[in-house]
């Protein structure tokens, strides 16, 4: 009940700034919100107790919730209280939503150090840690890193390929020969044995 | 009624509040992790 009122608070907050529209989406997500919460109680959880490996818990259930709040937050809907807050920050003061949420998140576990044990809360803002990130990333336009004969896989990848070939007796080298021009400057990896003399 | 960007909304809308329901359910309730935001706002309250 609490949270409903938290929520028509928040969303009365959104209509000032954004409109009519945004009040009936974000009334919507709420909603729907409390709806598939309602759904999922119906049944017993399908997910095995984590409750002895908080760590996975924390997160898998951030990489969740980010998921869930980034999906929401990109098509500039809010299902509730704190995302409404975050979209009108964001618009007014050019605060990065994921930022924000990670100041009041903090602020709502700190409070909640009165009646929860600590260690509970360290791994709760581990979750706000990963859903934040996730929430940041799906807010970024991933477009490839175009360089000239490379993108982003291969920057990602060739740590990777370096470390197979040292595991197998390979040595990396970079290689610029001469008549190499520039855009042909890659890591070239071949044997040590190959070269010596 | 439901046609183009408003169905792509709506669809959207469903999905983010279906897999965020589903972490504070079946991840976090279960585990008995708390909760930022509004929601830790709201237990807050309760409490």
């Amino acid at each position: 009940m609490t949270l409903l009122i938290l929520d028509l608070i928040g969303i009365l907050v959104g209509i000032i700034f954004f409109g009519k529209s945004f009040g009936a989406r974000s009334l919507f997500a709420a909603l729907s919100f409390a709806a598939f919460f309602r759904l999922y109680e119906l049944f017993p959880p399908v997910m095995p107790s984590f409750a002895q490996l908080p760590w996975i818990a924390a997160l898998f259930g951030g990489v969740l919730l980010g998921l869930g709040e980034g999906i929401l937050l990109k098509n500039k809907i809010a299902s509730g209280f704190d995302s409404s807050i975050a979209l009108v920050v964001e618009r007014k003061f050019r605060v990065p939503v994921s930022l924000w949420y990670l100041v009041t998140d903090s602020l709502v576990l700190l409070a909640s150090l009165s009646y929860l044990p600590i260690m509970r809360l360290f791994y709760t803002f581990i979750t706000v840690l990963v859903s934040n990130s996730t929430i940041a990333l799906l807010g970024l336009k991933l477009l490839p890193m175009r360089a000239r004969n490379s993108n982003a896989f291969v920057f990602l990848v060739s740590p990777l390929q370096e470390l197979c070939m040292a595991w197998s007796q390979r040595i990396p080298t970079l290689y610029w020969r001469k008549n190499q021009s520039m855009e042909s400057l890659l890591w070239t990896i071949e044997p040590l044995t190959e070269n010596l003399p | 009624m439901f046609t183009g960007k408003r169905s792509k909304r709506v669809f959207f809308t469903l999905l983010g509040a279906a897999i965020s329901s589903f972490g504070i359910y079946n991840v976090h309730a279960q585990s008995n992790l708390a909760e930022g935001g509004s929601v830790g706002l709201a237990l807050l309250a309760y409490q």
